[in-house]
């Protein structure tokens, strides 16, 4: 099951990335999918958990750099075809899906292929001036990074925890990192500095405390914020000095969230 | 009007979207840990060496930290490979004197690399002894290290 688990990861990378390389209503499509497969991989290592093992977050390494719109989709469409899985209910339900997901693919590749630029390591952004573009990039590569470490870390702790309050807070800051992972990528492939984050290690995610995990991951919120208000005092451009203003907000309920788990973690 | 150009070093750009010798490396004849109690940032290292030469023949390395973090572990891995022991002793020793000028976060991001390939050095010395242990080196040059922490424990 790891090893279905690995290629599930990958897989789930691969879509999620090649979605942000996309124009707009074929992105819409992508991302969609991206969901689902990020329910099949919460899935399956929820059939690991419950036959008492434990799993990991390694994984493949994930394919995402085109020349085209075109030759993305078919290696997609090859990808679903190639993937294999066991007889059980949940494998039922996760091939009828690729299925349908191969189906629609293979439509999309039919539509008039568009070069990526989302790789292209162009660095421009509107009128936005070196400075501020500079500033962006150190962001944007941290926090695309962060954002993904987060997803796998709540998704590992919401899988080993019985505690249902944690398990709903575990959930919600789960959806909150899918959005800004999302946010983060988008401004990146714009800038032509798309990349997949890299591996995040066991030692983060199999930790001995959480309580420890929370009030860190406190702290870093906090410091993020400060991140996100010095580039929207920094930066020269309408829309993003309101996006950053608004994800600085965010992160103050997002640290709110935090310590209600951390509250429920001390009784 | 022309946009001007970005100043972003594209060595720099290249190591953080593609950090050199970054993973996890399953089979491994020593492990250290390098962490930052004050920031969280931890950065493990593997290593692969010789018997007989003592010649470190592959590393890989794995950090939940920042840019400089990365950008150091890429360089420093480098550096490693192919070093012997020593030599790689002696090099992670010239590191620490030479962070000890430049700016605490900074530093702190260098020495937490430098940390992890000395609790290596300390895992590899305990297994020629037998000994089964985690090494955890923290950084200590730009924070202070945290009171009743051992820098071993079983594993």
């Amino acid at each position: 099951m790891q090893k279905i688990l690995e290629a599930k990861h990958t897989l789930w990378l691969e879509i999620l990335f090649g979605a942000f390389t996309l124009p707009c209503e074929q992105k819409e499509q992508l991302l969609d999918f991206a969901m689902i497969e990020y329910r099949h991989l919460k899935w399956i290592a929820k059939e690991i958990v419950k036959n008492g093992q434990d799993f990991d977050w390694s994984r493949e390494e994930p394919n995402t750099q085109f020349a085209d719109t075109k030759k993305l989709l078919e290696y997609l469409v090859n990808k679903l075809a190639r993937m294999s899985y066991p007889k059980g209910p949940l494998f039922d339900r996760i091939r009828s899906d690729e299925e349908y997901m191969r189906f629609r693919l293979q439509r999309l590749a039919k539509e008039p292929s568009q070069p990526i630029n989302a790789f292209s390591k162009e660095l421009r952004y509107g009128g936005l001036e070196a400075k501020s573009i500079q500033a962006l990039v150190q962001f944007l590569f941290e926090e695309i990074y962060k954002e993904y470490e987060l997803i796998l870390v709540y998704t590992y702790a919401q899988l080993h925890t019985k505690e249902a309050q944690l398990g709903l807070i575990f959930e919600d800051l789960i959806y909150e990192s899918l959005y800004h992972l999302k946010s983060f990528a988008t401004l990146a492939a714009k800038l032509g500095i798309l990349f997949v984050p890299r591996e995040v290690m066991k030692e983060v995610y199999k930790f001995d405390d959480l309580s420890a995990f929370l009030q860190e991951g406190i702290e870093e919120e906090m410091a993020a914020k400060e991140q996100c208000r010095a580039l929207s005092a920094t930066i020269e451009d309408e829309e993003l000095r309101r996006f950053f203003d608004f994800i600085d907000k965010q992160e103050s309920y997002h640290i709110e969230l935090m310590k209600e788990a951390l509250e429920v973690t001390k009784r | 009007m022309e946009q001007e150009s970005p100043t972003i070093d594209p060595r720099y750009l290249e190591l953080m979207i593609n950090p050199t010798n970054y993973g996890e490396m399953k089979e491994y004849d020593a492990k250290g840990l390098g962490k930052n109690k004050e920031t969280g940032e931890m950065v493990v290292i593997y290593l692969k060496i010789d018997p007989l030469s003592q010649k470190i023949t592959d590393i890989a390395w794995q950090t939940n930290g920042c840019g400089t973090t990365l950008v150091s572990g890429a360089l420093f891995s480098e550096e490693y490979k192919g070093k012997t022991l020593q030599s790689g002793k002696e090099f992670t020793e010239a590191v620490f004197e030479k962070i000890k000028d430049n700016p605490p976060p900074d530093a702190a991001c260098g020495e937490v690399v430098a940390r992890a390939f000395m609790a290596a050095l300390k895992d590899y010395e305990a297994r020629q002894r037998g000994e089964n242990k985690e090494f955890v080196e923290y950084v200590t040059l730009t924070c202070p290290v945290p009171e009743g922490e051992d820098d071993a424990k079983d594993s």
